[in-house]
């Protein structure tokens, strides 16, 4: 024990003799360890925590079609089908995402409101902070009237209402009886992201058209393994009986392909490939820390030399040499993790800071004890691999070669010369591996910022509007009322809001779409051309959206062909309809669209009158820059029946109101004042710039771009100071060479280019390796570029190009300091 | 062939300044042997560096081969030193990483020479000097005589009119010093002006004359008369 702590003291010691070398050593330690101890909490709390459920390893997602990372809807009579069948999942319930206005005393709040089955919060197993859960009969048709809230909104809008359980609220004007308040670590559905810190849950009641309709997909389907049965145990089950859901249903187009995957997968999603990327960046970054950081301490082994003779002379055993010198490595590791942990630390609050939902799970991000275990280890690892070497050199000293001959210096084909140069070379190839990848994200970033949205953003603001009475998408039917239909909400309130908006201070014009393009709001029907019908149950889908207000003028989407929808398409003239290019394109090619009619389902989703298609719009982004435009079709609001499903779907749950501003100027006052005369009790929110909605879409991209530019940053200030430091190590070591070149005849520009060619060669050794690498790595890379090929030219270019100056820069004080030797001195004639 | 008028060498110290050199005052002529003795301190090898040009903090005159190398600026000088001086260092100073033929073409890789004329000259060299079967191994694997014999070699491959040696044999035993000393005879008498820093008779004696060094001055001088005459 006395030995150890005289191991540590002695080390204390070294370091306090040299404090450049050692705050080098622990600031690159530093940033290696804290980095990657940040980028495992992350992946710890998003990827490897469970959910916070009870059994939250067996959660399953049942969807239709094939796996995708996204949650997919299918029918509830596909849902009650299931649940009969599968007899190795211990539970199968369902839920459906949607939305409601919570109208409190003073505000109505848009709020996420998904619909579930009593059944799936018990199946989670989380208890309320307040009340009970849904009970079987509420989840009945036509059973009560009952919502259980978050904690969330229960402190905002309720104001932490300890009597609030019993008590009467509207939702959507309807009144509710609260039965619960869930405590705000529940966060179902996960998929929602930060949504659920405010949401309400309502208990689904099925409707008659869930009740009929195998094609009314909003459900989502949630099951939980019993303990014991493997997934692929389930999934052959699943396949059976989705089998025979095909076969009893006689619908050949539905494969009756479901499949299952973890719960956990979905909420994640496309994140984790991103969050996997960015630690294998940040693990290069640490292994060229530890390359560095190695190189220092070989050349103080190496400087060191005598010290060691002496020991050995005086009787220490490479034993513990090796142990003296893995102390000091230790030592200078455990300083590293202490500053590493504080870097961490600062990490993980500035993740806090990103927007809402920027990955998943973010606010349950924090250090645990298991990422301390974690940054143990990395500390160990990288004592291990820094110390090691250097440990092994100075262990296998001569001493009486050492202490007897006169330093005759390191040469550069010496064993310890070239592991240095070997250490250099490798850092440099790291470096070209992480800078070719920021090229490629650069080049696919500019790519995104350049790419054709379809729409212009120049001074357009948004905004979504819920009505009061919003009846969301879970309660959609088509109504069998034989009375007067009811006036749409478009007719009543969205048109003269409108009109209104064109008249405020400050606002150009205005429209709405059920539909903004690059957000998720995505509505899918089936339908079929008239004149040309597709085959029963072979109907193609098509995105649809009501628009009002002249949207494409708005937008400046160009009109290919025909007019698009305008004022004069009132409810009472002839139902018309606008499709997209990319809908002309697959289902119209060869002929002219305008004219023809669409079957939109007649009786059964209430759209009886097929509209005529009176124009084509041009394609806008829908989904995401990556993906290209989906067939769409286009309703006029205030023509879709108030009877239909379409209306509810379309019209009556949300609306995206887009107005256009005289300049770069915030209108939602304005905005809020007009609907408070107009359409009093209306929910308004997320007002931002189409700027920024489009901006969103690329803030992955942007944000993987950035860290990887840092690490890539941080990797080239590493490069250059090894490469620096290991070519003054090489003057150092070559200062008897160097003087005798000199007394010889050696010129100093002599001197200065043999140095600058030695720091190109090992920058080119090590580039040459790091192209290669990148090449073979560059194929991990193709999901996440646009418009780019993983070999790209251009970018290989740029960086062999950079690496170059750098290693030419690193050697300039090295070559400064080799040319400036002198050859009297270093050849000790006195 | 060397014309040495008034050199001094000092260095500055805390309180003033050391003497290394005073006013010494010297003449060789082209094929002498000469060598400067002295005991530690007497700035032997400061006269030596002052000879060899690899010194240039001196003050006085010093005229090489009938050049003025004290008007010369410093490029000018290292080409001097290049073209007409050849150096032996008593540790040899052989660079480790480079073989014996590597070690020899040094001084004339420096010089704008087509590669296949140096290798000529280096393969006579090593004929010259019977280390042909030696040309491909590493200082490392030759004993010290060996290690000298290659550092002459080196210094004499791109035949200087002038050979400077610092304690040749210093780190030499008695046998291998007397082939060393035997060799620079041979050379002197094939034209070459030698000047040698010795602590040891046995080796001076093997020159012709011998200027002794003490504190910085010029104490004695062995050669004739008019040969010391400024």
């Amino acid at each position: 024990m006395r030995t150890w702590m005289a191991d540590i003291s002695f080390a204390l010691r070294q370091l306090r003799k040299a404090p450049g070398f050692a705050l080098l050593a622990v600031l690159t330690l530093a940033f290696g360890i804290g980095a990657n101890t940040a980028m495992f909490t992350v992946l710890e709390n998003v990827l490897l925590r469970p959910l916070p459920y009870a059994g939250a390893s067996r959660l399953v997602a049942i969807q239709p079609g094939p796996g995708t990372d996204s949650p997919r809807a299918t029918s509830w009579l596909d849902y009650r089908d299931i649940r009969h069948g599968l007899k190795n999942v211990a539970e199968v319930a369902g839920y459906s995402d949607d939305l409601a206005v919570v109208q409190g005393k003073d505000t109505s709040t848009a709020v996420a409101a998904p619909h579930v089955t009593p059944s799936l919060l018990r199946m989670l197993g989380t208890k309320p902070l307040l009340g009970r859960t849904f009970t079987p009969q509420e989840g009945l048709a036509g059973g009560p009237q009952v919502v259980l809230l978050s904690e969330g909104i229960w402190r905002k809008v309720f104001h932490s209402d300890p009597d609030i359980v019993g008590k009467v609220i509207h939702i959507s004007s309807v009144p509710h009886t609260v039965v619960g308040v869930m405590p705000a670590s529940f966060g179902f559905p996960e998929e929602e992201g930060s949504s659920t810190k405010t949401a309400i849950w309502l208990p689904l009641q099925p409707t008659h058209a869930m009740l009929t309709k195998r094609g009314y997909s909003f459900f989502l389907i949630l099951g939980k393994l019993h303990p014991g049965v493997s997934m692929v145990q389930a999934r052959a089950q699943l396949h059976l009986v989705s089998k025979q859901l095909a076969d009893v249903n006689h619908d050949p187009a539905r494969d009756g392909n479901f499949t299952m995957l973890s719960y956990a997968k979905t909420v994640v999603g496309s994140t984790r490939p991103v969050l996997m990327g960015l630690f294998a960046a940040l693990l290069l970054v640490l292994l060229i820390a530890c390359a560095n950081v190695a190189n220092l301490l070989l050349a103080r082994a190496i400087g060191r030399q005598q010290e060691f003779a002496v020991r050995v002379a005086l009787g220490a055993g490479r034993a513990r040499l090796l142990r003296q010198v893995m102390t000091e490595g230790a030592v200078l590791s455990g300083l590293g993790c202490v500053a590493g942990f504080a870097l961490a630390t600062a990490a993980i609050e500035s993740v806090h800071k990103l927007p809402p939902d920027t990955i998943p799970r973010m606010s349950a991000i924090h250090l645990r004890w298991t990422v301390v275990l974690v940054m143990a280890a990395i500390a160990t690892f990288t004592t291990v691999l820094s110390s090691l070497l250097p440990a092994v050199m100075v262990s296998g000293v001569d001493p009486q070669a050492t202490l007897q001959s006169a330093s005759r210096g390191v040469g550069t084909r010496s064993v310890r010369g070239k592991l240095t140069a070997w250490l250099v070379m490798a850092e440099i190839a790291l470096s070209t591996l992480l800078l070719v990848s920021t090229g490629l994200l650069a080049r696919t970033m500019w790519n995104l910022e350049h790419a054709w949205l379809g729409f212009q953003t120049t001074r357009l603001t948004t905004f979504q509007v819920t009505p009061p009475n919003a009846a969301g998408f879970s309660g959609m039917s088509v109504s069998s009322n034989l009375g007067a239909p009811p006036t749409s909400v478009a007719v009543l309130s969205y048109d003269p809001v409108l009109a209104r908006l064109r008249e405020a201070p400050g606002i150009e014009n205005a429209a709405y779409t059920t539909m903004l393009p690059l957000t998720n709001s995505l509505i899918q029907s089936s339908f079929s051309v008239v004149e040309h019908p597709a085959k029963k149950h072979h109907e193609p889908q098509a995105l649809m959206t009501a628009v009002g207000g002249d949207y494409a003028k708005l937008m400046g989407t160009p009109m290919l062909r025909g007019r698009m929808i305008d004022a004069d398409d009132k409810a009472s003239a002839p139902p018309v309809a606008v499709i997209n290019e990319e809908m002309a394109k697959k289902y119209f090619a060869g002929r002219n669209p305008i004219g023809e009619h669409l079957d939109l389902g007649g009786k059964d989703t209430g759209i009886v009158v097929p509209p005529v298609i009176v124009g084509v719009i041009a394609n806008e982004r829908t989904t995401s820059m990556e993906q290209p435009a989906q067939p769409m079709i286009l309703l006029p609001g205030d023509q879709i029946p108030t009877t239909s499903l379409f209306y509810q779907a379309l019209v009556d749950s949300f609306q995206n109101f887009i107005v256009k501003t005289r300049g770069n100027i915030p209108v939602a006052r304005e905005v809020r004042d007009v609907f408070d005369q107009q359409a009093p009790g209306f929910a308004l929110d997320n007002f931002q710039t189409m700027q920024t909605v489009v901006n969103q879409t690329t803030f992955n991209q942007r944000l993987g771009l950035d860290l990887t530019a840092s690490f890539a940053g941080m990797a080239i200030l590493m490069v250059i100071a090894g490469l620096y430091g290991v070519l003054s190590q090489f003057v150092g070591f070559r200062r008897r060479e160097i003087g005798i070149r000199l007394a010889l005849g050696a010129s100093r520009q002599q001197i200065l280019r043999m140095i600058f060619r030695q720091s190109l060669m090992l920058a080119g050794y090590g580039l040459g390796c790091g192209l290669v690498i990148s090449m073979v790595a560059g194929r991990l890379l193709r999901s996440f570029l646009y418009g780019v090929q993983p070999f790209d030219l251009p970018t290989y270019a740029g960086v062999l190009g950079l690496l170059l100056l750098v290693s030419v820069a690193a050697a300039v004080w090295p070559a400064k300091q080799a040319a400036s030797v002198d050859p009297m001195a270093t050849l000790r004639m006195d | 062939m060397i014309h040495l008028k008034d050199i001094e060498r000092s260095y500055k110290t805390g309180t003033g300044q050391a003497w290394v050199l005073r006013r010494i005052q010297m003449q060789i002529a082209e094929g002498e042997f000469v060598t400067i003795m002295g005991p530690s301190g007497a700035g032997k090898s400061s006269l030596l560096n002052v000879l060899a040009l690899l010194d240039d903090q001196w003050e006085g005159e010093y005229w090489l081969k009938g050049e003025p190398v004290h008007k010369l600026g410093r490029k000018q000088r290292a080409d001097v030193a290049r073209r007409e001086i050849g150096m032996v260092f008593q540790s040899y100073h052989l660079l480790d990483d480079l073989t014996v033929a590597e070690n020899i073409d040094l001084p004339l890789s420096y010089k704008s020479m087509p590669r296949s004329e140096r290798q000529a000259m280096v393969a006579d060299t090593l004929d010259r000097f019977n280390i042909v079967g030696k040309k491909d191994l590493y200082p490392s694997q030759l004993s010290g005589g060996q290690q000298q014999l290659v550092g002459i070699a080196r210094a004499v491959i791109h035949k200087p009119a002038l050979l400077l040696a610092d304690e040749p044999t210093g780190n030499l035993h008695s046998g291998q010093a007397k082939e060393i000393m035997e060799l620079f005879c041979e050379l002197n008498e094939q034209g070459t002006t030698i000047v040698q820093v010795t602590h040891s008779d046995a080796n001076a004696a093997f020159g012709s004359r011998v200027i002794e060094l003490r504190d910085g001055w010029m104490i004695k001088d062995t050669a004739p008369a008019e040969v010391t005459a400024s």
